[in-house]
């Protein structure tokens, strides 16, 4: 065993994981459960659902009107509660071993960046997808998956792989999931802000509807992105292990787009109509509360077969 | 940043694989998009035949307008194809046509301004093509949108007594872009 080093740090190795080898410290984090990150998840499902009821009724109640500067700002602030309101569960459930601030900044920050810099270019000008991927219900499902899904989860896949990962931080497979759930809440936030300021502000209570939907569904792609790569990291999987897991998450990806869209058409009369995007946001936060229970219930299930190795 | 420089070969291949089948999902998401933005149908009126997109909403024509027909998806100045039958006198010049369509063009639209014209063939036919640009003020004033710049280009072919006008109009940031597709309209133009 001495020859070997640890996975995590390269320090002599003592312990194994399958073919994994670990120091005494990165196997006690590599089989620890850390149920705080999945409090945080449901913490987060549920105060964004709180949240955003709660501006509606607001904005229902008070009627609010402001100018155009005005609602592009307010419809900015609302992009950026949802990650505010992870990261204060998150370090609140996470206090006995906290991930560094600095390095969910910064992951979070390199998701806003591939947003911002690389899938929003893409998708307004070379795929130009609004004039094509609404076609008809076939091309939406598969442009959805296809360059929706794949590209989206790519990038937040490659905000993680190609920085933090091999870190010696990056020393839970839970880890992979936390990193992951930064770079989804940053790349959500910019399509947010996108959204906002390309529509020129938003009405607060459809906007902040939106802003959660599309947060919740992000970072939960990312999620199960960031379960493989976490696995990838710990355990010495095949080949196929990471790429089916980017074409997992792009798929779901590209099913949620379409299925969004298609829940939340309401029927158009002559005195009503358009769209009802409550049912958006119940699908998201169901989508987020079930995509976290099966991958806690896969991580737990990890660390004992692990441990009974 | 503490990094874990031990990397196996196997993490390498799997980042290669990532990669790979990042791009054939792409690859196969762009021949998507280019078969969806070339379906078209035919279309037939007044001794013209075409293939017009599918899928785009086709308006009801003015008198001598046979087809005018609009891109749905998208926002702002949706790209707009046209064909018009004119009657002409017999021997008549596509350059004179021409002369005749920017004056109504400039009655009809708002700032008008002739960017190019010349002569042309398109499947050995020859023709006139000016190209112009003008203002496309929204009429909806329910929705204060700042009016757009517009690009277009009209093709003029006389056969007999008669001109066929072949309109191509796009917001200025989608001209580009769309022409390539009109270009294909064009050339399935059959009179």
């Amino acid at each position: 065993m001495t020859d070997q080093l640890c996975c995590v740090c390269g320090k002599p190795a003592s312990k194994t994981i399958g073919q994994r080898a670990f120091c005494d410290e990165h196997y006690e984090t590599a089989t620890h459960p850390r149920g705080g990150v999945w409090r945080s998840v449901w913490g987060q499902v549920i105060a964004l659902v709180v949240f955003v009821v709660l501006v509606y009724v607001a904005e229902a109640f008070f009627k609010p009107v402001f100018g155009q500067t005005a609602l592009v700002l307010a419809g900015v602030l609302l992009a950026v509660v949802p990650a505010i309101i992870w990261l204060a569960f998150f370090y609140q459930q996470d206090r006995l071993e906290p991930e560094p601030k600095g390095f969910i900044a910064s992951v979070f920050i390199l998701g806003m960046l591939v947003a911002a810099a690389i899938w929003l270019p893409l998708a307004e000008n070379v795929f130009r997808l609004s004039k094509w991927l609404y076609a008809d219900t076939l091309t939406t499902i598969l442009g959805g998956i296809l360059i929706v899904g794949f590209i989206q989860e790519f990038l937040k896949y490659a905000a993680v792989r190609y920085s933090v990962y091999r870190s010696a931080e990056f020393d839970e497979p839970t880890d992979g999931i936390v990193y992951a759930t930064a770079a989804g809440l940053g790349f959500a936030m910019v399509l947010n802000i996108q959204f906002v300021v390309a529509n020129g502000g938003v009405d607060l209570g459809t906007g902040v509807i939106r802003v959660a939907i599309v947060s919740l569904a992000q970072a939960s792609f990312a999620g199960i992105t960031g379960y493989f790569l976490g696995r990838a990291k710990f355990e010495s999987e095949p080949l196929w292990w990471m790429p089916l897991g980017l074409t997992l998450a792009a798929v779901l990806n590209g099913l949620f787009f379409w299925l969004r869209t298609e829940i939340t058409q309401s029927t158009v009369t002559l005195t009503s109509g358009g769209s009802n995007p409550w049912y958006g946001l119940l699908l998201a936060a169901a989508m987020a509360g079930a995509t976290a229970a099966v991958l806690a219930w896969l991580i737990r299930r990890n660390i004992k077969s692990a441990l009974g190795a | 940043m503490n990094t874990n420089t031990q990397r196996s070969l196997g993490d390498r291949y799997s980042d290669l694989a990532v990669i790979v089948v990042t791009l054939v999902a792409v690859f196969l998401g762009w021949w998507l998009m280019s078969s969806v933005q070339s379906r078209s149908i035919p279309f037939e009126a007044a001794g013209v035949k075409a293939q017009m997109p599918a899928g785009w909403l086709t308006d009801r024509a003015d008198t001598g307008v046979i087809l005018h027909t609009k891109e749905m998806g998208g926002s702002g100045f949706g790209t707009t194809y046209q064909l018009e039958v004119l009657p002409v006198a017999s021997g008549s010049l596509p350059a004179e046509i021409a002369s005749l369509y920017s004056l109504n063009r400039a009655k009809d639209l708002m700032a008008v301004r002739v960017l190019d014209q010349q002569e042309v063939s398109v499947n050995g036919q020859k023709g006139y093509k000016v190209t112009y640009a003008y203002v496309d003020s929204n009429p909806d004033v329910t929705r204060a949108n700042i009016p757009i710049v517009v690009r277009g280009v009209d093709y003029i072919f006389v056969v007999g007594e008669r001109a066929v006008v072949a309109t191509y109009r796009a917001s200025e940031d989608n001209y580009e872009a769309d022409f390539g597709r009109f270009r294909r309209f064009l050339e399935s133009l059959n009179f």
